[in-house]
């Protein structure tokens, strides 16, 4: 340990550690923790590290240094907010003012920007926006999210999470400070690039250089349309994490809430796709135990993240036929409403618009493949990520805190199990598929329900699973290097897995592009996805009901409609092809 | 005639709590956690977790401290410091035991609070047998996030202004509308509660910040009301800002160079503003001895506690509160100049009307109806509230109303609305926007302040000052129905006005109706009777709606042979007898000490 | 935007500058009195009732774009002593309005 002085303060923090990092224990300690507070830009830990911003600077020792870079030593006395070390960070804002084109009442991230926050706390008052001739076009190449060059501010957080956490590098730099260009590796633009569309770089930004495709007036003329039949389900991600739009605490289940709220907003049906996931786990269970017993591709990996999928496609394109041809949740979901629900309501299959909320980008891509039209229209028509169904309710001025959370959604299609909703987090979906794949094997109940092997934050998480005597290998992965890590393993025959799951966000959907943004500063102190996944386990553990098989709307749903799971119509419906990029 | 929903938008909820800032939210969430199931409501007709007072007002939050003695000595500061034994000591006994923990209570919410290194709760030494700790200013935003986490439902932007009540005067919700859109609102309850705040009169300043519409709302629907005739607190300002100088009050000088405080006082050291200071002060300037001012260059120990470094130094202070300090105190000087340290000072009085009565569940004499936090500072058979610990009173209510709140809507059921009176109300709530007269809120407002602005008014009050203001209000009476409004904000000042004149009724008919003087905080003052009588005054003045609507006045005697702290001299009455002082109660000796010791360190401050 | 309100005891300006506001709704969230609301025409906050203002200044120290300068101009234009004994009127009170 090394004894420091903060702002006069004696403390003592961990030796070698940098300035920041000792702020950032010492934050963690139950005295007032303004005090040591260190303003950041750049920095997001595990992602950009160093903050060469010009903000992250204190006085240590009467010298004026780079908070992120220096470590701490004995004796050292350091000040936040002295004269000097303002006037600093005041100069590297407006110089990267210089660069950035303010006009927050037109931002999707107005109230979540970081710089907005500084520029705030710092007391800045005059920012005209760049003249128009300085501005760049924008680039709306990509289905999925929108760049705004004009709004960069260097940060390169999205360079170093598509190349070192995601493996893509679909987005590169050249260049140094506030000149470097940000640019995709396609000269056509992001959609050009391998952009797989997970939205990492979305969920970094802490401006909005990079934001998700804004399609709330898509929804809202759907919803005015009188013709329409508008249909929404929301994804089990989406419950843990909306609360944050509205400032709720981080890890709080809104479920109830989000389905008043929906209904206030005037969706004609309101639906969870927990029900899709449980029907995701009965075709992929039964196909899973029809390739164990007919000696198919092994091992079997999970196809609901529309992110990884575009990563086999172009990464992976020889083990594409390990992919489960099950569609993901709530693209079945989307075939069954077109289908199923059509007929039940009495509703032409062309007048019904599913809108999906999703904490996932890459969805939006995902609703234009081909083969997502099992019906014969879309099965889904729009993605929404959880920040624009935040913005979307507050547009409706819906308070969500009035919101009761006892609600229950529209059913059939709105009851789903615990095994459903922690499809959220990674893990989630492998140990759904165990406790139904368990008891198709042995042909009985098993005592076994919750798998803790597969949970938790690990990138990569292996286990040998034991299924009536019979040992199961599986293997989870999030963050696609981690994937790439574990892929290698398998085609290297280092590794023999029946079953993998695979996320392309680390962490799971509860860190998905689409997620509410939070300050560098929270994440530097909190695991935010560990906290909203948390939320999730507390959903299953508290549901009635924690088998998908058990879902009595899905034995319904397969008794009236579909016979049983891998049966033609269910192959119609619910499962679809891919292709070689 | 249809359904309710013709009429407005219907919410229901099992517990309906008015008022969304730190005693309505801490209601909410303890009731929530005493029974998860239940269904709690808690509307504001600001947006809860950034509205309040809480969050605009000084952030020291008291408790009792842990030791036996701390009641028993808090006790008999209490009841000699406040307004002499006209507390209902059991009560405040209860009170001041649950005051033990609710700043844990908020810490347990994850409001930030001054703490230690290990985190707990830190206090500093403030009245006797009482501590205080600090807490965020932001406060609300905390308990709203815990509250958001239990699962309570939180409605912003809704102002309600009527109760409604079922077959027997059960309270069985409420209507009002939202504060943007105009629209009506309804609530269905089984219990409701009010955490409206009292009765401040508009546009008093920062500090008081009540609206009355709390208070009409309970009076109409039968509700008791108590004491209203303390009411008055005074503080000495800044000519310049109109701030308050805490503890300045004895440091008050004439342009001759002579300490008012002393010339009028005698050598007493003042902790409040006495009713001879003011009579001094408005001596002085009347004999053209002004303007007053105030020697910060020399303060006492008075002004080191209240003000300047008593704060910073004990930690009370919590940056928040010292950012949004400096932020103001470096607006008002560029507007105004520094006050420097011989600031030309006056006084400020405000009137504070808290008078719903309740018992010691916080229930109101009205089947299903609570109300906690300051609307009840008088009518909680008077403890009033410490001056300064508007905080620490509105949690402890929350605390105690908790448990009989969830007991009764935990029996009870819903009971239909009847929509005749649901009808009736809407038009009265809205009749101002459909009049063609001309009256507008602010002339009723204004003209209350104009009281505020006279000490013959508010405190030395006269048989014909009293007169004056009871004609006025019926003057204003008959203007109160011909105010028009043309939004729902000007709608919402025009009910207020209302209830304004209600209240401001309540005072000066128990004024009139107290023919002596008692009271050192919340002072109530006769110049025909400018001495305290215990012989014929020991009782409590009750008000409430008559049969025939007209306001009515009925007193209770204060069952002091129940209490451990009597005035000297005190002879119990015929009819009744020693109920405290007898062999079989543990706390007698234990009072008679405490009282002796009280008595002792007084005779030691005097001997000075 | 520069708005005034002139009261009995206390008179205050807004100075806003319109044009720079965010749309953070922090101003409106925060004033207890009502005095702050979204316009929609303008497509920003402005004090609509200034006369409510009781000068706590949280509106401009939560503004995120630093828009909000509030201005007191007086805080107290009737010294209760001064009125009391009788050295300002009603009549004058009348008159200064």
């Amino acid at each position: 340990m090394t004894a420091i002085k903060i702002n006069d303060r004696d403390y003592c923090v961990t030796k070698g550690s940098t300035i920041l990092a000792a702020s950032f224990e010492t934050q963690k300690l139950a005295q007032e923790p303004l005090q040591v507070r260190i303003p950041t830009l750049y920095y997001l830990k595990g992602v950009v590290d160093i903050d060469e911003s010009g903000v992250c600077v204190v006085e240590a020792d009467g010298e004026i240094v780079n908070a992120s870079k220096v470590r701490v030593k004995e004796g050292m006395e350091i000040r936040t907010m002295s004269e000097p070390v303002i006037a600093a960070r005041k100069e590297a804002l407006a110089k990267i003012l210089k660069k950035h084109n303010k006009s927050c009442i037109y931002c999707f991230r107005s109230s979540s920007c970081e710089l907005q926050t500084l520029l705030h706390e710092y007391g800045f008052t005059n920012e005209p926006e760049l003249p128009m001739k300085d501005l760049e076009e924008l680039d709306l190449s990509s289905k999925v999210l929108v760049r705004d060059n004009n709004k960069c501010i260097r940060c390169k957080r999205c360079i170093n999470i598509c190349a070192k956490m995601q493996a893509v590098s679909a987005i590169t730099c050249t260049g140094e400070g506030m000149e470097a260009e940000i640019t995709p590796s396609s000269p056509k633009g992001l959609a050009a690039a391998s952009c797989v569309n997970c939205g990492q770089c979305v969920a970094v930004c802490p401006v909005g250089a990079l934001t998700e495709k804004d399609q709330t007036e898509e929804v809202k003329a759907a919803l005015e349309d009188p013709e329409k039949y508008v249909v929404v389900q929301v994804a089990p991600a989406v419950r843990a994490a909306l609360g944050e739009t509205y400032e709720f605490p981080i890890g709080v289940d809104v479920e109830g809430r989000i389905a008043e709220a929906l209904r206030d907003a005037g969706f004609d049906k309101v639906f969870d796709t927990k029900f899709g996931a449980d029907l995701t786990i009965m075709e992929e269970a039964n196909e899973l135990i029809e390739r164990m017993n007919e000696d198919g591709v092994l091992p079997m990996i999970t196809s609901c993240c529309p992110g990884w999928i575009k990563y086999a496609e172009h990464f992976y394109p020889d083990m594409i036929d390990n992919i489960s041809s099950c569609k993901s949740p709530h693209q079945m979901q989307g075939a069954i409403i077109k289908s199923y629900i059509a007929q039940k309501e009495g509703v032409a299959k062309e007048n019904i618009v599913t809108v999906s909320v999703m904490p996932c980008t890459a969805k939006k891509f995902e609703i234009t493949r081909d083969d997502e039209d099992g019906a014969g229209v879309p099965d889904v028509d729009i993605v929404i990520t959880t920040n624009e169904l935040g913005k979307l309710l507050k547009d409706f001025e819906i308070q969500l805190e009035a919101m009761n959370p006892k609600t229950q959604f529209d059913d059939p299609l709105g009851f789903g199990t615990g095994a459903g909703v922690i499809f959220g987090t990674t893990g989630g979906v492998m140990e759904a598929a165990l406790r139904t794949a368990a008891e198709m094997i042995s042909g009985k109940a098993q005592d076994a329900l919750e798998y803790k092997e597969v949970r938790g934050m690990n990138g990569i998480k292996e286990a040998a699973i034991d299924i009536d005597g019979k040992a199961i290998k599986v293997a989870v992965a999030s963050g696609l290097a981690n994937a790439n890590a574990l892929l290698t393993k398998i085609k290297s025959g280092e590794a023999d897995y029946q079953f993998v799951e695979i996320m392309a966000c680390p962490g799971g959907c509860v860190n998905g592009g689409g997620q509410p943004h939070q300050p560098a500063a929270v994440h530097a102190m909190m695991d935010v996805p560990a906290e909203r996944a948390a939320a999730l386990y507390r959903n299953d553990a508290n549901a009635t009901v924690r088998k998908s098989h058990e879902n009595a709307s899905v034995k319904k749903l397969y008794d009236e409609f579909l016979e049983k799971p891998g049966s033609k119509k269910a192959h119609e419906l619910l499962h679809t092809t891919y292709v070689i990029r | 005639m249809g359904e309710i929903k013709d009429y407005g938008k219907l919410y229901q909820s099992d517990i309906l709590i008015v008022g969304g800032s730190i005693s309505g939210l801490t209601l909410a969430i303890k009731t929530k956690e005493m029974n998860p199931d239940l269904d709690v409501l808690v509307i504001d007709k600001g947006v809860i977790g950034w509205t309040g007072q809480a969050t605009k007002a000084g952030n020291g939050i008291r408790a009792t401290r842990k030791e036996p003695e701390a009641i028993p000595m808090a006790m008999c500061y209490q009841v000699h410091a406040h307004t002499e034994f006209l507390n209902d000591q059991i009560f405040l006994m209860k009170y001041l035991e649950v005051q033990r923990d609710n700043v844990e209570y908020m810490q347990h919410c994850g409001v930030k609070t001054s703490v230690d290194e290990d985190g707990n709760v830190t206090y500093f030494d403030m009245v006797p047998g009482m501590d205080c700790a600090g807490v965020e200013i932001n406060i609300n935003r905390s308990l709203r996030a815990f509250a958001l986490k239990c699962g309570v439902r939180l409605l912003s932007r809704v102002n309600v202004f009527e109760l409604l009540t079922g077959k027997n005067g059960r309270v069985i919700g409420s209507i009002g509308f939202d504060m943007d859109s105009g629209e009506c609102r309804i609530f269905q309850a089984k219990t409701v509660v009010l955490a409206t705040q009292g009765c401040h009169f508009k546009k008093i300043g920062l500090e008081f910040m009540g609206y009355g519409t709390g208070v009409g709302a309970a009076y109409r629907a039968g509700a008791v009301m108590s004491n209203p005739e303390f009411s008055t607190q005074t503080d000495v300002v800044f000519k310049k800002t109109n701030t308050p100088i805490y503890g300045a009050f004895n440091l008050v000088y004439n342009q001759k160079g002579e300490n008012v405080t002393k010339k009028y006082c005698g050598d007493q050291t003042l902790y409040e503003v006495s009713t001879e200071l003011v009579m001094g002060m408005l001596e002085e300037v009347k004999q053209g001895n002004g303007p007053l001012w105030c020697d910060l260059e020399h303060p006492d120990e008075v002004r080191a506690i209240f003000g300047g470094q008593g704060h910073t130094m004990l930690m009370r202070m919590l940056d928040d509160k010292m950012q949004w300090e400096e932020h103001v105190f470096k607006k008002t000087i560029r507007s105004f100049g520094d006050v420097g340290l011989t600031p030309e000072m006056t006084i400020k009085m405000v009137l504070q009307v808290e008078p719903i009565h309740v018992d010691m569940d916080y229930k109101t004499n009205v089947e299903g109806l609570w109300a906690v936090g300051k609307v009840t500072g008088q009518g909680a058979c008077y403890f009033g509230w410490t001056r300064g610990d508007g905080l620490g009173n509105a949690t402890t209510t929350s605390l105690m109303a908790a448990p009989s709140v969830v007991a009764f809507t935990e029996t009870h059921d819903f009971e239909e609305l009847d929509l005749t009176q649901v009808a009736k109300m809407k038009e009265k709530i809205y009749a101002p926007l459909n009049r063609n007269t001309t009256h507008k809120p602010k002339e009723i407002f204004d003209r209350i302040e104009r009281y505020i602005f006279q000490t013959d008014k508010l405190i030395t009050k006269t048989d014909e000052s009293i007169q004056s203001v009871l004609d006025e209000v019926e003057e204003m009476k008959k203007i109160i129905p011909e105010l028009t409004a043309n939004d729902p904000h000007s709608l919402a000042k025009c009910l207020e006005a209302a209830d304004n004149v209600l209240c401001l009724e309540m005072v000066f008919r128990a004024a009139r109706e107290r023919k002596e003087s008692r009271g050192q905080m919340y002072p109530h003052y006769r110049m025909e009777y400018p001495q305290m009588d215990n012989e014929n005054c020991l009782y409590w003045i009750h008000l409430r709606q008559g049969e025939n609507g007209e306001m009515e006045l009925f007193k209770e005697d204060i069952p002091l042979w129940k209490y451990p702290i009597r005035p000297q001299g005190y002879k119990i009455p015929e009819g009744q007898k020693e109920e405290f002082y007898v062999p079989d109660n543990p706390l007698a000796p234990v009072y008679l000490e405490a009282q002796k010791r009280m008595a002792e360190a007084m005779q030691k401050q005097e001997a000075k | 935007m520069i708005v005034e309100n002139r009261g009995q005891q206390q008179s205050v300006r807004f100075q806003v500058d319109t044009d720079r506001c965010c749309g953070c709704r922090h101003c409106i969230r925060r004033c207890m009195e009502n005095v702050w609301h979204w316009d929609k025409e303008k497509n920003c906050a402005i004090p609509k009732y200034p006369d409510e203002c009781v000068l706590c200044l949280q509106c401009e120290m939560e503004c995120l774009n630093n828009v909000i300068d509030i201005y007191p101009i007086a805080t107290l234009q009737v010294d209760p002593l001064e009125f009391s004994a009788g050295h300002i009127t009603e009549a004058d009170l009348e008159g200064g309005r």
